[in-house]
């Protein structure tokens, strides 16, 4: 079973802005910090009120439960702390963005169910999208703090090799990336306007280094927009690498109470009198069938809650053709 | 609960029919799932009693996402009914609900008046189960779709059949998607209902102006939340004077402010449902605020509360 969430009165330790729209917001959440894994989220209450009604979803980019020597950040880093990082998109992230220093926020988290290890795997790819980046980072940073402590333990044992790609639409838009390539695991940029990394898309980064591994050798961690997951759900799925995906939906509870958050995914219904049902569901979806194409929208498939059985899902369980690209 | 100046805890309890609640505070059908998923973050025991994600005779897989939309002090929802089926909720949800410590109120529905008393009969069988609660706000199949809930003599039809097949507690819960509630009620009462419960959400709209698509994968979708408090305190006081079972009000309560103005405006009982999803701790701040209100206004209990609504008229 997972951990239970705890909903908690979190201090802001620091609420900046990183660059144009994208912010940073360190929180102070001892409980939290304790139980956080890369890949869970936090459901933030931006404000006290009922309007905005419903709480936002935000992972967590840093997870830092015990203090440590030599942080290179700003401010007195005590531990119990997470990070989230934002880009104002609407009503909620504006007045997230207008929160200062020691007030007080609403917090209900750890939730989802976070990245699962592979095992002997040697090569890690984190592929980002954009803010995808941030629950990438928790992973990235978990790992490379995890390294270091098997390495001062087992001078010998081989730790996996971890790379980031990062693609995004412009260099304005890379969050985190600096930080990245300081702690000497950047392995491509990728934006659409070329005014950072090479020109391109971030499945275009991934492609190229896929064919430069051995597939039975790499596992993929994946986030962003669902076009490009889409994509390198295919890439994962043809190259054979296990491939995990993290996926952002409209959420309202965080606990599997409310159904709101579904997820398509591939899989039978609970029931054979549904199954036959599903046509009827998905009328629009299922029209391209009379010419002989391949049907778009599988007859099986089940409602998976990202709340609970996700945010974070095996990539090749998902029915990518159900939300248009 | 916390104690009043003069050291006495006033008596929050109230009778629905039979059934005695500890306090007026009801988790609404289809925001608190089956239980489960709300003990992670708060004791549930001490609700007054709790009412199930509706049931159906068979499993349903609900809508296509996306299911959700924020609106002005709201949100819509189009779940599409969603749910484990009968047999699934018999065999992997009452163990739990059993244990809660309150009454377990079970929502269901059906698509035809066969439907509706086949569930109703199988559930009355089970143990556990302090009452029903009718939704008769989905689709009348055999009455070409329109919906149960907007025609008092389906609203007959349905409550007259299942009160045949059961003995239970039966509660039915009204949609305020009607011009006149009060025809609705009655029948519902006529039928042999035990109780009235209202409102459930109304239908509404939302559309991503870029996209020009709808918000919602179902296009229309359940309004709830603070923006509908309002017409459900008029429905419930509407209904207070056409019935005498009692009524559960509900409606975008989120405080006990809300839950009191329901209660003053007739209704014995209240049900808070969105309110979870912003504050999962809000039934139990609501009950401490009632209880609040007694002891400041020197109540013993609710009795002298509940429809006590003044109107004073300038003649």
């Amino acid at each position: 079973m997972k951990s239970r969430p705890v909903e908690v009165k979190a201090r802001i330790l620091e609420n900046e802005r990183i660059r144009g729209p994208y912010y940073r917001l360190r929180l102070f959440c001892p409980e939290i910090a304790a139980l956080a894994r890369p890949g869970q989220f936090l459901m933030v209450r931006v404000k006290e009120g009922y309007e905005p009604l419903l709480r936002r979803p935000f992972s967590f980019a840093r997870i830092h439960p015990e203090e440590e020597a030599g942080r290179r950040e700003k401010g007195n880093v005590k531990g119990g702390e997470v990070e989230i990082w934002y880009k104002i998109v609407g009503r909620g992230t504006t007045i997230l963005s207008q929160l200062r220093e020691d007030d007080q926020i609403d917090v209900l988290g750890p939730l989802g169910n976070g990245f699962w290890s592979i095992g002997d795997r040697s090569w890690v790819l984190l592929l980002a999208g954009g803010m995808g980046i941030a629950p990438l980072f928790a992973l990235a940073e978990n790992y490379c703090r995890q390294s270091t402590k098997v390495q001062a333990r087992l001078r010998s044992n081989p730790v996996p090799r971890l790379n980031v790609l990062w693609g995004g639409k412009s260099g304005d838009d890379a969050i985190g990336i600096r930080e990245l390539e300081t702690m000497g695991i950047l392995g491509g940029v990728a934006t659409e306007d070329g005014s950072l990394g090479v020109r391109g898309l971030a499945t275009d980064l991934l492609e190229r280094t896929l064919l430069t591994l051995r597939p039975e050798t790499a596992v993929i961690y994946a986030c962003g927009p669902w076009a490009m997951l889409s994509r390198v759900a295919e890439m994962a799925f043809r190259f054979d690498i296990p491939c995990q995906v993290l996926l952002e939906t409209r959420m309202a509870c965080g606990l599997g109470a409310c159904l709101g958050c579904t997820i398509l995914m591939k899989g039978n219904y609970v029931s054979e009198a549904e199954t036959r049902n599903a046509s009827k569901l998905h009328p629009r979806r299922e029209s391209s069938n009379h010419d002989g194409r391949k049907e778009v929208f599988p007859k099986t498939y089940r409602h998976g809650l990202a709340c609970q059985e996700g945010p974070v899902f095996e990539a090749r369980d998902i029915v990518w053709e159900s939300r248009n690209l | 609960m916390k104690k009043g100046g003069k050291g006495k805890t006033p008596d929050l309890s109230i009778s629905l029919g039979p059934i005695v609640l500890k306090n007026p505070v009801i988790a609404a059908s289809g925001t608190f799932g089956y239980g489960e998923e709300y003990s992670r973050v708060f004791p549930i025991k001490k609700l007054g009693a709790l009412v199930t994600k509706g049931i159906s005779l068979e499993p349903r897989p609900g809508n296509p996402p996306p299911r959700l939309a924020e609106t002005p002090a709201g949100m819509l929802n189009a779940i599409g009914l969603e749910n484990v089926g009968f047999n699934v909720f018999v065999r992997e949800k009452m163990p739990f609900l059993r244990k809660v410590g309150c009454p377990i109120f079970v929502n269901m529905f059906g698509h035809t008046i066969d439907e509706f008393s086949e569930l109703a009969r199988r559930l009355s069988e089970i143990e556990g189960i302090a009452g029903l609660e009718l939704n008769i706000s989905c689709p009348n199949l055999r009455a070409g779709g329109s919906i149960f809930a907007a025609d008092p003599r389906s609203v007959y039809k349905v409550v007259s059949r299942v009160r045949r097949v059961t003995g239970s507690f039966l509660m039915v819960k009204l949609s305020p998607n009607v011009a006149d509630i009060t025809p609705i009620a009655r029948a519902a009462e006529e039928a042999g209902a035990d109780a009235v419960s209202l409102i459930n959400t109304l239908i509404g709209m939302a559309i991503d102006v870029v996209s020009r698509t709808p918000l919602l994968g179902n296009v229309t979708g359940g309004l709830s939340g603070p923006a509908i408090k309002p017409i459900g305190v008029r429905m419930v006081w509407q209904v207070a004077q056409t019935v005498r079972i009692p009524i559960v009000g509900m409606g975008g309560i989120v405080s006990a402010t809300d839950a009191l103005e329901y209660l003053i405006a007739g209704a014995t009982a209240i049900q808070v449902g969105t309110a979870h999803f912003v504050d999962p701790r809000s039934s139990l701040k609501i009950i401490d605020g009632i209880a609040d209100y007694l002891n400041r206004h020197r109540l013993p209990d609710l009795s002298k509360l509940i429809g006590s609504l003044r109107i004073e008229r300038n003649s």
